[in-house]
């Protein structure tokens, strides 16, 4: 994904419609559940119109709106885990307007994906994410999670091979206990 | 085609194959340097397994990159720009604040310009607004400041009642528990142990306010700048941990008594503190930071300048409480590497006593020290004062467990119901899914928990269940309050 400077004719009315659908999917696929997504959605642009004038012209920023849409993911993350509610969302409350870039990929194969990622740990999630779905390098996705990028390499090993633990356990009809895993 | 790979063995030395599997994610990337990249690509051309594991990554990454992106509904957008907090944004700043950051000097002409331009589409936005028959001017008019707001038309009745949340107002029973009608309730809020105060965020101002159960004295506490992300209320019900986010990763401690309008400023944190937990005596608290592989769990006495102290633990813990007695103890429960649960008790000496079980997805502890974990054979209870363990068989996983207040009770949920567990056996007091937390009232006879969208209310003494009396549906956890 290329870097998007932040131009002097962007408006915050721009920056949602520019943003509104790469970060909402992320924050989705990071809480698995469409209510919350538009809540953690609405507090990241919020929070970004309120810190934008302060920040300093060379800002980055789709990396750092993919910061602070993380950071609020993962404070919500934290709280559910903490109280244990809100069931990961089933297929019977999948969202009504789902863009596709392959029409032939089956519901299923979608169910199992969404059902992996809901298995692994948030930060490796956050990681595999934002590497395949949103196409960040590996410089892009250590900015984002405030990490090292030697620590972005190990991140997105363990993802891929929890992403792989946890879909091979799905499709076999076997699943895997979810570990107590949080950031 | 893909092979399933877990049907074929390593056929090179198995340590090769472990140095390999480690550096396959960054080899699919392109991300070794010439020489490492030579080394797996030599391995890859005589390893069946590894090449497999290859190819998976492959074929996962690119499920993952076809996967449909979701898209927030229309509605999303009028939500963010008609909220209270963007109205503030506009009317703070009086139209100067701007999207974009500050300019250099030479670039303040064009920075201007824009600003102009962004000011009058805020004010198309007003006009919108406005031609909608919306009253701008009340809504745009300051907050009242001072203490209290009007009290709502009906004072609450005394006596225990149930507190909870239908979207941003709160209401004890099924009568309105914050009045203020510009007040917009946060997912930050708490009722304190004693039942008589409730401490909630309005974020319509962003500021903590505390009120009585009986919605008298409702209050404004002043702390410093920041967003307000957390309220832990300490177990004498004398005063409340806030925490507040004051920058991307700084974090800040303040301790808030419950009937003052100034608070303390305790501390500062480089990452956002989670589970949360008071000593049984209020003068300590305990929590964790840090990410898988490189946790914490510190303890801090809730004073300026209190003593800190840290434990270091190989992850991030599952779960962590306080033993009571006359001096607590810190206890917690963390997943080990292979796939099993440490349980700890802190040692008076300052050491500390483990124990393993089985991998648990989800824990909690009582006062008495004894841990109820959700396994994969049941519910499994570690009492580690004795090291008494007991499994119980459960249907499903348990995603839910709460212990009573006096931790003689335990109630365990999932989606195929919500059961009462004891060392011999689980007894079902509902077969639908559980999907509200499971809450007991503060003398332990009575649990409450949601099947489906229902809240119900089961009596322990007459095993017999009915639907709770609320104003609406909860949108977050319920709590228990007690008005004077």
């Amino acid at each position: 994904m290329a870097m998007v400077e932040l131009e002097s004719t962007w408006s915050f009315e721009r920056i949602y419609d520019e943003f509104k659908t790469p970060i909402y999917n992320y924050i989705y696929h990071l809480v698995g559940n469409r209510e919350q997504a538009d809540d953690l959605t609405q507090d990241t642009f919020l929070k970004a119109f309120k810190a934008l004038p302060k920040m300093d012209a060379s800002l980055k920023l789709s990396a750092w709106l993919y910061r602070i849409a993380t950071n609020t993911a993962y404070d919500a993350l934290r709280r559910r885990k903490l109280i244990a509610w809100l069931p990961w969302q089933d297929l019977d409350h999948e969202p009504a307007d789902v863009e596709s870039a392959d029409p032939q990929e089956t519901i299923e194969t979608t169910e199992l994906v969404r059902q992996a990622l809901g298995h692994m740990s948030p930060t490796y999630r956050a990681a595999l994410l934002l590497y395949t779905q949103e196409g960040f390098s590996y410089a892009e996705i250590a900015q984002t999670l405030s990490i090292a990028e030697s620590g972005v390499k190990m991140y997105l090993s363990r993802a891929r091979h929890s992403f792989r633990e946890h879909y091979r356990a799905l499709e076999s009809g076997v699943p895997t206990p979810v570990k107590g895993a949080s950031r | 085609m893909y092979a399933p790979s877990g049907d074929i063995r390593c056929t090179n030395d198995a340590m090769q194959c472990d140095w390999v599997e480690r550096h396959l994610s960054a080899y699919h990337d392109g991300a070794l340097n010439n020489h490492t990249t030579d080394q797996v690509r030599q391995h890859l051309a005589t390893c069946a397994a590894c090449s497999a594991m290859l190819a998976e990554y492959a074929r996962f990454d690119t499920l993952l990159k076809r996967n449909p992106r979701v898209s927030p509904a229309p509605a999303l957008r009028a939500r963010i720009f008609n909220s209270p907090e963007f109205r503030e944004l506009v009317q703070d700043h009086q139209g100067t604040v701007t999207p974009f950051p500050t300019a250099a000097t030479s670039a303040n002409a064009r920075h201007l310009s824009n600003m102009a331009r962004w000011v009058t589409q805020v004010a198309a936005v007003l006009v919108i607004l406005s031609g909608a028959g919306l009253l701008i001017g009340h809504i745009m008019a300051r907050q009242p400041t001072g203490a209290l707001y009007a009290s709502c038309a009906h004072p609450l009745a005394s006596g225990d009642r149930l507190v909870y949340q239908v979207g941003s107002t709160l209401y004890s029973g099924e009568d309105r528990l914050v009045c203020d009608p510009h007040a917009r309730v946060g997912s930050v809020w708490q009722v304190s142990p004693d039942g008589h105060w409730v401490a909630y965020v309005n974020s319509t101002r962003g500021e903590v306010r505390m009120v009585r159960a009986n919605d008298i004295g409702d209050h404004a506490v002043a702390t410093g700048p920041g967003d307000i992300i957390s309220v832990t209320w300490s177990p004498d019900s004398q005063a409340i941990l806030l925490v507040k986010q004051t920058g991307l990763t700084a974090f800040a401690l303040w301790l808030v008594p419950a009937n003052q309008t100034t608070a303390m400023h305790i501390g500062d944190l480089d990452q956002a503190p989670a589970a949360l937990q008071w000593a049984p005596d209020s003068q300590t608290f305990a929590y964790v930071t840090g990410s898988d592989n490189q946790a914490a769990i510190t303890v801090r006495t809730a004073t300026q300048h209190g003593a800190v102290s840290q434990i270091a633990t190989p992850h991030v813990p599952l779960a962590l409480g306080w033993v009571a007695g006359s001096t607590p103890r810190l206890t917690w429960v963390i997943p080990t590497a292979d796939g099993k649960a440490l349980l700890a008790l802190s040692n008076f000496d300052g050491t500390t006593q483990t124990l393993t079980t089985d991998a648990a997805t989800f824990a909690a502890v009582n006062a008495q020290g004894v841990w109820a974990l959700a396994t994969a054979s049941g519910v499994t209870t570690v009492d580690m004062l004795t090291k008494k363990t007991s499994t119980v068989a459960l249907t499903g996983a348990a995603t839910a467990l709460a212990w009573s207040p006096a931790g003689d009770h335990l109630a365990a949920a999932n989606a195929r119901g919500i059961w009462l567990v004891t060392a011999t056996g689980a007894t079902a007091i509902a077969t639908d899914p559980g999907t509200y937390p499971l809450m007991w009232t503060p003398d332990g006879a009575t649990l409450y928990f949601g099947s489906g969208s229902i809240m119900q209310e089961y009596a322990l003494a007459s095993g017999t269940a009915h639907v709770a009396a609320l104003a609406g549906i909860p949108t977050a956890a319920p709590q228990w309050s007690s008005a004077q």
